[in-house]
Order: C-alpha cells, then sequence, then structure tokens
C-alpha cells in the first residue's frame, strides 16, 4: 500500500528524531573517532502535535522521549546514528522506524547513473532536501556545528543553545523531506525492515572491530620511514617502481614492459593505454595471484591513509558501515576507515581481545550458487553441489580429466573462477581471453559451451533484462527496487538479481543473528563476523551458520547455502592470504627500523 | 569446504519463528517470467557444417522428394521440396528423408538424407550420409567428407548438453521456413517446373494493368 500523504500513515504519533554524539570524551579531551560514542542531546519533534522535545546531556534519561510501540514511528536520517545514540543510552529498539536517507536512496536508485557521478553530498539530508526543491540546510553551520560537537565538553550555554537549535532545525529539514518520502515509498512493511537491518548495523557498529592497536601504531609511527624500503622489497620481483629524489614513483613502461616479459594479458583502454584501476588490479590478481602483493603495495602507496582507519582506544575499529550503499543494497563503507577495505594485509591487524573468539563466516560460492537458484538452472545446480562450483563447471564442460596434476586442475579452477563471474556480468570472448589469458578461440569456445550447458540460465538473464526493459526497474524478493532507463548498461541488469539477492540475505541473517543473541562485530560483503567468549565459541560458529542458511533460505525459498568458518582465537590474526605477503614485509622493515634505531 | 552438504533441491522446511515477519515479506519480483517468445522467421536447408544433432523423435523427420536447383548463372543452389500430388512427376527430384537438426546454440536446420529411387544403386555418399545422421542421433558428431563418402568426428566431452528437443516448433513449421511457401512444389504451375518443362512464364494471377 502507498500512503500519499505523510498524515496517512498507520501511526499514532510520529517521531522524528535527531541526536548529537562525540567520541569517547570529545575530540578536545583525548577522545578520537573510533571511540565509542557519548551521547549529547537529542531533539525530537512529534509531526502531528507539532510538539518538540529538547533534552541536553544531563536530561537524557533511562527512556527516549517518544513511546517505542507500533503505535509510533521514529523517522531519522541515517538511522545508525540515532540507533547509535539509543544503543549508548539503552534505549532499547523502537517497533518501528522509517529510515528517511535509505528511503531517499532507494528512491533514486537510478542504474544508469554512476556513484560518482552525483553531486557531493548528494545523499546527505541537505542533499535530499535540494532533490525536492525545499529551502536548503545551511551545510556551512552544519559543518561548524558538528565540528563543535565533535570536540565535547564544556559546552557555553551559548553553545549549547546553538547546538540544540542546530538538531531542530534538522528535524524540521527531515520532517520536510518526509513529506516527499512517504509517497515514494511502496511497501511500509520492508521500509520497516530496511531500519531493523539498521539496527543490527548500529550495534555492529558499536561493538566494533576488535585490532591489534599497539601493532597499528607501531606501523603508523614506522609508515613513512619504511615507504621506501617496502617499494624496494615488494618491488623486487616486479621492478616496476623508481626512486626520484627520495621519493617512489610508479612507471607505467615499467609495468607494461613486465607485462610483455611474462607474457600475461591486461585490459586496456581504447587508446591503447592500460588499465590500472585497483578495481582491475583486483579482478586480475585472481587470473595472476602472484601480483597480489605489487597490488596491495600500489593500493597501500597511493591510497592507504593508516591514520584515517577509525581505531578507537580500547583498539575497536567503529566506522559507519554504509548500508544499502550501492545500487544493489549492499554495505559500502568508507575503503581509508574500514579495517575490511582494499588493503588486505591491515586484516591481519584484526585479532581478538582476552577471553573471546572471532568467528568469521563466509558463503561460499554466494553468488553463482544464487545465480543457479534464481534461474532454477538444474545444470547449473548441480555444479554447485558438485563440491566446488568452480571445478563442478570445468568438469561439465569437459575442462576436467582423471588424468589432471593437482597444479592443473588447480590453474582449472582458477580459471574457471573467472570464467564464471564472467557468467554473471555476461561478458563476451574478448573481455574474458583479456581477464584469463587464453586465446580468443579459446574463450569463445568456453563461452559457447556455458552458453550450451546452462542455458536455462542463458535465457533466464535474456528475460530479466526483457522485463527490465519493459518495466524500465528491476526488483528483489525483500522489495529493494533499481531503475532501468532504457540506456542502462545491460549488464548493470544483468548482474542486479544476483548481487542484490545476496544482499538481502546478507540482511536476513544479520537481523537473526541479533535476534539470537549472537554478537555481530562486521559485515564483510557476503561475510559476516561475529565474537564470542571462548567457551562459547563452537556454539557460537554453529548457531551462525544456522542463521546465514536459514537466511538464505528465507530469501531463496528454501535453498540453504552453505558457508565456511575462520575462527581467530586469543593470540591469533585474522588470516587472509591476499595479504600475507605485504603484512610479512611490513613487520620485517618494521623489526630492521627498530633494531638500527636501537 | 562446506561443513554439511546441501540437498540440490531445496526441502520444504518450517521457517524458523523468528523470521517469520521477514518471510512474509517475501515478493515474487517474476525476473524470469517469460515476456518474450523466441521466433525462427528463417531455417536454413543443407547438411550441417558444425558439430551437430539429429533429433530421434520420428516426428521431426519426413519421407519426402527435393529438387535442387543450379541456376547456371547464379553459385547459391535452391532446394524445392516437392509436394505429394507432385512427387514422381519432376524426373530431378530425388527422393530423401528430410530431417531436423540442432546446433548447440539450439539453432535448428533441415538436411535432406538423400536417398535412390526404384532400381537405382544406391551411392556410398548417401549412404554415409544416413548413417551419419543416425549416430547424430545419440551423440555430437561433425561430418567429414573423405574420399567418397562422409565420416564423422565425435566432440569432445563437454561440448554441450543433450539438446532440449522441446524447444522446436512443430516439423510443418520448420519445413514452412526451412522452404518457404515458394520453396514448395504444390503444382506443376510453380515457376521453377515452368523452367524445367520449358514451358512460357505464366502470367501473373493479378496483373494490375500498368505494364
Amino acid at each position: 500500500m502507498v500512503y500519499r500523504d505523510w498524515r496517512e500513515l498507520p501511526f499514532r504519533e510520529i517521531w522524528v528524531g535527531d541526536g548529537e554524539y562525540y567520541p569517547g570524551n570529545g575530540k578536545a579531551n583525548g577522545g578520537v573517532d573510533g571511540d565509542p560514542i557519548t551521547p549529547l542531546c537529542f531533539v525530537a519533534h512529534e509531526m502531528r502535535s507539532g510538539r518538540t522535545v529538547r533534552l541536553w546531556q544531563d536530561e537524557l534519561g533511562p527512556f527516549p522521549p517518544y513511546r517505542l510501540d507500533a503505535d509510533a514511528l521514529l523517522v531519522t536520517y541515517l538511522a545508525t546514528a540515532e540507533f547509535g545514540f539509543h544503543i549508548a543510552k539503552g534505549w532499547g529498539q523502537p517497533a518501528c522506524t522509517l529510515d528517511a536517507y535509505v528511503e531517499f536512496r532507494h528512491y533514486v536508485n537510478d542504474g544508469a547513473i554512476k556513484a560518482a557521478d552525483r553531486d557531493k553530498g548528494f545523499y546527505s539530508l541537505a542533499g535530499a532536501l535540494r532533490y525536492f526543491c525545499e529551502p536548503e540546510l545551511d551545510t556551512a553551520r552544519k559543518t561548524d556545528m558538528r565540528d563543535r560537537v565533535l570536540q565535547g565538553p564544556p559546552f557555553t550555554a551559548d553553545e549549547k543553545q546553538a547546538i540544540l537549535d542546530y538538531c531542530q532545525d534538522d528535524d524540521h529539514a527531515l520532517a520536510c523531506v518526509l513529506k516527499h518520502i512517504v509517497p515514494t515509498i511502496r511497501s511500509l512493511p520492508h521500509a520497516l525492515f530496511r531500519a531493523k537491518f539498521q539496527w543490527v548495523m548500529a550495534q555492529t557498529e558499536r561493538r566494533g572491530v576488535p585490532t591489534d592497536l599497539p601493532k597499528l601504531n607501531r606501523i603508523r609511527g614506522h609508515w613513512d620511514g619504511i615507504q621506501l624500503d617496502l617499494v624496494t622489497e615488494v618491488d623486487r620481483p616486479f621492478g616496476i617502481y623508481e626512486i626520484a629524489n627520495g621519493k617512489p614513483h610508479w612507471r607505467k613502461e615499467n609495468f607494461k614492459a613486465y607485462l610483455q616479459r611474462n607474457g600475461m594479458s591486461w585490459p586496456q583502454y581504447e587508446n591503447g593505454m592500460l588499465d590500472e584501476t585497483d578495481q582491475t588490479f583486483r579482478e586480475m590478481a585472481g587470473k595472476y595471484p602472484f601480483i597480489e602483493p605489487l597490488r596491495e603495495l600500489r593500493y597501500s602507496l597511493s591510497k592507504l591513509r593508516l591514520n584515517d582507519l577509525q581505531v578507537g582506544s580500547d583498539g575497536r575499529n567503529r566506522t559507519l558501515l554504509g548500508a544499502y550503499g550501492t545500487k544493489t543494497a549492499r554495505n559500502a563503507p568508507s575503503n581509508s576507515k574500514y579495517v575490511f577495505g582494499p588493503a588486505k594485509w591491515l586484516r591481519f591487524l584484526i585479532t581478538p581481545p582476552p577471553g573471546l573468539v572471532l568467528i568469521h563466516r563466509d558463503y561460499c560460492q554466494q553468488e553463482v550458487r544464487i545465480a543457479a537458484v534464481l534461474s532454477d538452472d538444474d545444470e547449473l545446480l548441480k555444479a554447485c553441489e558438485s563440491g566446488d562450483v568452480y571445478l563442478g563447471i570445468a568438469s561439465q564442460l569437459g575442462f576436467v580429466s582423471e588424468s589432471m596434476s593437482p597444479a592443473e586442475l588447480k590453474a582449472v579452477r582458477t580459471l574457471f573462477k573467472t570464467v564464471t563471474l564472467a557468467i554473471q556480468y555476461g561478458a563476451g570472448a574478448e573481455t574474458l581471453a583479456i581477464r584469463t589469458g587464453i586465446s580468443l578461440y579459446e574463450a569463445g569456445e568456453i563461452l559457447a559451451r556455458l552458453r550450451a550447458r546452462f542455458r536455462v540460465f542463458e535465457d533466464w538473464t535474456k528475460r530479466v533484462a526483457d522485463r527490465a526493459g519493459l518495466d524500465l526497474e528491476i526488483s528483489t524478493p525483500l522489495g529493494w527496487i533499481m531503475q532501468c532507463p532504457p540506456h542502462i548498461n545491460p549488464r548493470t541488469v544483468r548482474n542486479f538479481p544476483i548481487q542484490s539477492t545476496g544482499s538481502e540475505i546478507l540482511h536476513v541473517a544479520c537481523v537473526l543473528a541479533e535476534r539470537r543473541g549472537i554478537r555481530l562485530v562486521a559485515p564483510v560483503h557476503d561475510a559476516i563476523m561475529a565474537e564470542a567468549p571462548i567457551e562459547q565459541a563452537e556454539d557460537t560458529s554453529a548457531a551462525l551458520d544456522r542463521v546465514m542458511r536459514e537466511a538464505a533460505a528465507v530469501v531463496l525459498r528454501g535453498y540453504e547455502l552453505p558457508t565456511d568458518v575462520q575462527m581467530v582465537r586469543p593470540g591469533q590474526r585474522y588470516f587472509d592470504e591476499r595479504g600475507e605477503a605485504m603484512w610479512n614485509t611490513v613487520n620485517k622493515l618494521i623489526a630492521k627500523r627498530k633494531e638500527c634505531i636501537a | 569446504m562446506a561443513e554439511t552438504p546441501i540437498p540440490l533441491k531445496p526441502k520444504a522446511k518450517a521457517v524458523p519463528e523468528d523470521a517469520l515477519d521477514v518471510n512474509s515479506l517475501w515478493l515474487d519480483p517474476a525476473l524470469g517470467d517469460g515476456l518474450v517468445d523466441v521466433h525462427y522467421h528463417d531455417i536454413p536447408v543443407g547438411k550441417p557444417k558444425n558439430f551437430f544433432r539429429v533429433n530421434p523423435d520420428p516426428a521431426y523427420r519426413r519421407l519426402s522428394e527435393i529438387y535442387v536447383h543450379k541456376a547456371e548463372d547464379q553459385i547459391e543452389e535452391q532446394t524445392y521440396i516437392i509436394a505429394k500430388p507432385m512427387q514422381g512427376v519432376i524426373e530431378e527430384a530425388r527422393r530423401c528423408t528430410l530431417v531436423t537438426v540442432v546446433y548447440r546454440d539450439g539453432s535448428p536446420r533441415l538436411w535432406a538424407l538423400k536417398l535412390p529411387k526404384e532400381g537405382e544403386r544406391d551411392n556410398e555418399a548417401w549412404i554415409s550420409a544416413r548413417s551419419a545422421a543416425k549416430v547424430a542421433m545419440e551423440k555430437w558428431v561433425r561430418l567429414l567428407w573423405q574420399k567418397r563418402s562422409y565420416m564423422t568426428r565425435d566432440a569432445q566431452p563437454g561440448y554441450a548438453p543433450e539438446p532440449d528437443w522441446s524447444k522446436l516448433p512443430s516439423f510443418d513449421e520448420l519445413v514452412r521456413l526451412g522452404f518457404g511457401e515458394s520453396g514448395i512444389i504444390r503444382d506443376k504451375n510453380h515457376p521453377i517446373v515452368l523452367d524445367l518443362f520449358g514451358a512460357p512464364p505464366q502470367k501473373p494471377d493479378h496483373d494490375d494493368g500498368l505494364s
């Protein structure tokens, strides 16, 4: 049911709310980004009665200024912030919340527009007001106020007044946005569920990912000093960097020569320039795992700002988890603030505090399994159930024989991992040939075999594109919609059902995990990390597996997805083989440097 | 590796109680519902040039007569099928079994397997073609011309799965698409028959009086 007016919403009370908080004791008092938040004030406005409640820190009681039952609706803009406030104050979860930020993102979720093409601040409250042609917020004042709040106490009486006024203005702005947002919501229950996921994300943000803070600080302390040695060490087998004026420089011509020397194919732009984006590096590292250290080095030198990694004084990495931050509703946390960012070697910093274990559960080959279930392709399902999806597909297409050595099998598996991705994106022979390093003929033959073998899936993807073309939108079982204007890239449409279904499975899994008392600390694409006391490690791991399987079964109508587990016990570190070489080198160089200093 | 194997097909399981509210939100996005269907507008007639399969269903083959016309000033051959009333009338026409062939992408074609006329000796090329077609009912093969007969080469394992014959139009439809209305010789007024028998071309039925 669509409500054309906010007044029609089935709630006795409709509260817009905005809270302010600072990290730890406030930045001016030693607090740092990444510390648990300290609530400062909350202003809530009830839209039907016009009543406004302004509460300063010392007035925040054990209950929120509004009711939490299903007769009241709480409306926020980016609910994880207000939920974080609730959690910090022990206020409990509102029965019904609407996150206007998520609903705005949903409303403008256009598959043909790249995130980078949106204006800066497009998704902010000010951006939403601008979008709906409402009077704009004073963003400079907002920034000033926000910065002041982050500094923490003491606050003068004037500052207190100004901050409360600023919160109240935000409430009014939010009420204004809500009037426009309500008629765009196709299904209120689905919108309320999205906010329920935000509650779980707020809990997860509050807990944070435990890291080895002393180690991080050591790396931070030596980072500038070891960069040259790091380049020399990691780049030695590649010979790409050149040191000039004491600084490392990436040389395109050296990289080109390296590829030629090693007979490696690499994607190029139309003008013949090599595609050196991190995304391409990541994809090509699938085919050539030995370039992973180079990718890590390159990313770490150019994009990594170690000080941006938000780790609180208790060693917990806390940052916005960016729920619903992509077209497919996957999370999009900040690359630099989140420990699960693109620099894989930093993940080695993740370690449980004494008495706890970390349980990282990952859906096994989730995307191809989702593709098989959604399309109902029995052949693809059979490949999925053969044990290893990639080898299963290779075997069905006649690329595996009994006489193959383990090394040959590994090569086939690597090839078909890329091939399987290619099926989902609908890559052509040329792209596949470049990405895998096989000949154009071989790539064409593999694709022809794939289309013949998995014709049910192929037909299904065509029907998906047809439907998106007719409806000009595409949606998921839990109602996440992407607009599909006529000029949309067909690959975006083709990939949407798989990615967004994966994302919905994760949403359901997180919600169920929270309901069952599992303490989540991080969502990681199609994986979840939880923490538990040592003595409950196995039980929690099994419970998390059950939750993830049942979540998949809800979204995929009975089909459970299997999961892999990595358990990190006290004294151990999270392991990711893609970052291992870089992690070891960094540690070696720091130890060497310490020796020199000593 | 997964710790417990997952069944191939989902079993109808009860939704956990704490997931009932989420389960009730499930909507069928109908992504895979067919909006369009594939229709063939033209089907090639001739021997298969790639790996192929022959439909083993007797409803997809028919004893018939065809005539291959090769005009002197044209490179392309034109194949005509002779309708029942005209069978035996054109000396140059050949008896054949028309079979349905598919490639691995599902595209169909018609292949005329020639048969000797009454009293005529069968020839090695025709015999081997018929034999190849029989083999192709069981597996993916490719035709190879060796000296005076056809041989078959088996496709490697994994080349393609069993064809989905259910996607094919009816045989009559295939014939109509393969030969076209003008490719079916129904009576002696067909232009090719007139040409073969040296008759003058007939006036069009609907003279518009302009010429």
